[in-house]
């Protein structure tokens, strides 16, 4: 009996500290911040879908600089386009501070990264695998799709791949070309969409 | 040593957890659309033994309910979480649309709340709610009593049926809304698959407040998309004054896409029904057709008002804008499309709004568990429409509380619509809604 409430009352401790280790490296800011995200990038950042990109686990400089590109400046008064095309994700980054979005990148960048589990399309990713191009984007992403070493590089292996190819033909049609590090994309410029479309299936078949 | 990550660590406690719980799933029975009779909340004798360690109660499975039970026990295993629905699955109302037009499948969008509850450790009972004993703090249901430290109720809402118009049950029936999705979404589903060439659809829109501001629009506009098909016509009746949401984009579509085949009528008061004859008589003239569709005007889910969470002469349930805390009774909150929107927000009745409530909610209960100070809400809206097979528009929106106003608003200006309809709209606004059910329900 008596061990049984010291061996319980460990186990209650070490459940506790555990759990404090884990919560003392959330950033709880950020993970406020970004509360409602998930709705649309899946729980954690981790997305289900093909065309919404998973951000949870994606490497922190590159979603600060996406973040803040996306943000519209406002100069005298007057808000200016924003340096990166989207959607809607403007309307959301207008409602926050740089700080704010940097929290936030905090938070979703130490999430575990979760590859799509989206069905693949063979055919694709063995047209993908055979591209001419493929080494030119292995080149800085890594032969895995994640490159560790630039944390200013997306994660790509596992990405949703609706997002990817979006992505490649914003970079292929200018509406990617922003200061950051977009000139380097100016890569996929020569490459059709047909290509495209190839490599990114088969940078999310990377799981 | 490894570190344990966050997610391993749930995954473990939640499976250790899901292994103990009883989910009381066989021998249900069918559950209808009414609530049961009120039972008085003296009769204590059947109280489930409360566990060690704080007790949230969470009552209605949708939206608002899934997410904040499945984000407690991601943010805190130790809490026991019960949840309780009338129904095994959640068929979710948004996407629901797409259903009837043949665009997605019933089962895309249906949710089994046990496969929730054991995936998370989460324990589900599938029962009716009967009463409250706010004082005691005990939850009363057809499966016995439950006690909780915080009791959190998302029941959605409920129709608010005009006595003029005669709506019997068995009319109820033959002329479905289908705006809370369930067998009324494939009744009307096989109604739309029979619609053929000659045919006039009527379709009456609910007058604001309700269930999905732009809903009634991406409906009509579906339903223009299948008289273009089939050579029929479609006839709008709206009691509002003017589209209620995404109103530009909406218009745009009415004009472009359906001039020929679809007109749209506002301010109409629906005076009466000749149900035989399938004419609807409004103070705008007389309209026959071959498809009703009314949707009736909405109140809450029949539930907060079995449990007292209504002030009288209101059809909403009175929150704290700051906590969503009701104001009639302590430590129970009520979230969805259930609360009082006018007064506390200008925040849409969405989905999307109920999970992220559900999801600052959650947070705060955990803080305050831990002695720590609740933080105001801060959450945003996305909200994905089609106006045809191929094109989706969206609304976005960043809600934050506003001390001075006691309300909560927009962010910094925060919010807007697309200049169009795109195919890039439909193609995210489909992984949207895959993402919000898996952060829901999965």
């Amino acid at each position: 009996m008596h061990k049984s409430i010291i061996r319980f009352t460990f186990a209650v401790l070490l459940i506790a500290a555990s759990s404090n280790v884990v919560m003392a490296q959330e950033n709880e800011d950020g993970r406020r911040y970004g509360n409602f995200c998930s709705s649309c990038h899946g729980t954690a950042g981790a997305a289900v879908g093909d065309a919404i990109p998973s951000i949870g686990g994606q490497h922190k400089d590159f979603l600060i600089t996406s973040m803040l590109e996306m943000k519209p400046a406002v100069v005298d008064g007057k808000e200016q386009a924003p340096k990166r095309y989207s959607t809607l994700m403007q309307i959301f980054f207008k409602g926050y501070s740089e700080d704010e979005i940097k929290a936030m990148a905090d938070w979703y960048s130490s999430r575990p990264w979760v590859p799509t589990n989206y069905p693949l399309n063979q055919d694709l990713v063995n047209k993908g695998k055979a591209s001419a191009n493929l080494e030119t984007c292995t080149s800085c992403h890594g032969t895995n799709g994640n490159n560790i070493d630039d944390t200013g590089i997306p994660r790509i292996g596992g990405q949703t791949p609706i997002y990817l190819y979006h992505a490649l033909l914003e970079y292929k049609n200018g509406k990617r070309n922003a200061d950051g590090r977009a000139s380097e994309m100016d890569v996929v410029k020569d490459i059709s969409d047909e290509e495209l479309r190839a490599l990114a299936e088969y940078f999310s078949s990377l799981r | 040593m490894k570190k344990l990550s966050r997610r391993n660590f749930v995954k473990t406690t939640a499976i250790s957890a899901a292994s103990l719980s009883i989910l009381g799933l066989s021998g249900c029975k069918k559950s209808t659309e009414t609530a049961e009779t009120v039972k008085p909340a003296e009769s204590v004798s059947n109280i489930a033994p409360k566990k060690a360690g704080k007790t949230v109660v969470i009552a209605g499975g949708g939206y608002g309910g899934a997410t904040a039970a499945k984000y407690l026990k991601l943010l805190d295993p130790s809490i026991n979480v019960i949840l309780i629905d009338r129904n095994a699955d959640h068929v979710s109302c948004a996407m629901s649309n797409e259903v009837i037009f043949g665009l997605r499948d019933i089962s895309e969008i249906t949710m089994p709340l046990p496969k929730l509850a054991e995936k998370y450790g989460i324990e589900f009972k599938q029962a009716e709610v009967t009463g409250l004993d706010g004082e005691k703090k005990i939850l009363k249901t057809s499966a016995g009593d439950f006690v909780y430290d915080k009791l959190i109720v998302s029941p959605g809402i409920s129709m608010d049926y005009d006595p003029a118009l005669n709506f019997t049950a068995e009319r109820q029936k033959e002329i479905p809304h289908a705006w809370i999705a369930g067998p009324q979404t494939l009744q009307l589903k096989d109604m739309v698959s029979k619609i053929k060439a000659g045919d006039t659809i009527i379709f009456r829109t609910p007058l604001a407040l309700y269930r999905c501001p732009p809903g009634p629009y991406e409906r009509a506009c579906l339903f223009g998309n299948e008289a273009l098909k089939k050579g029929a016509k479609v006839i709008v009746l709206d009691p509002n004054p003017q589209i209620m949401s995404k109103k530009p984009l909406f218009e745009a579509a009415f004009k472009d896409l359906y001039k020929d085949v679809l007109t749209y009528h506002s301010g109409v008061v629906v005076t009466g029904i000749d149900y035989d004859k399938k004419i609807v008589k409004t103070n705008k003239g007389d309209f026959q057709g071959t498809l009703i569709n009314f949707v009736p005007d909405q109140k809450a889910g029949e539930l907060v008002f079995t449990l007292g969470l209504v002030e009288p002469g209101k059809k909403w349930a009175s929150v704290d804008a700051k906590s969503f805390e009701s104001t009639l009774i302590k430590d129970v909150y009520v979230i969805g499309d259930a609360i009082d929107t006018a007064t506390v927000t200008e925040m849409p009745k969405s989905g999307t709004i109920a999970n992220a409530t559900a999801k600052v909610v959650v947070e705060n209960l955990v803080r305050i568990f831990a002695g720590k100070e609740p933080r105001v809400p801060l959450v945003g809206n996305t909200c994905y429409s089609l106006v045809s097979e191929k094109e989706g528009i969206w609304i976005a929106t960043l809600y934050e509380y506003d001390a001075a106003k006691n309300k909560i608003v927009t962010r910094n200006g925060a919010n807007g619509i697309p200049k169009e309809a795109s195919v890039e709209n439909r193609i995210n606004g489909h992984s949207w809604g895959n993402n919000i059910l898996s952060d829901t329900f999965m």
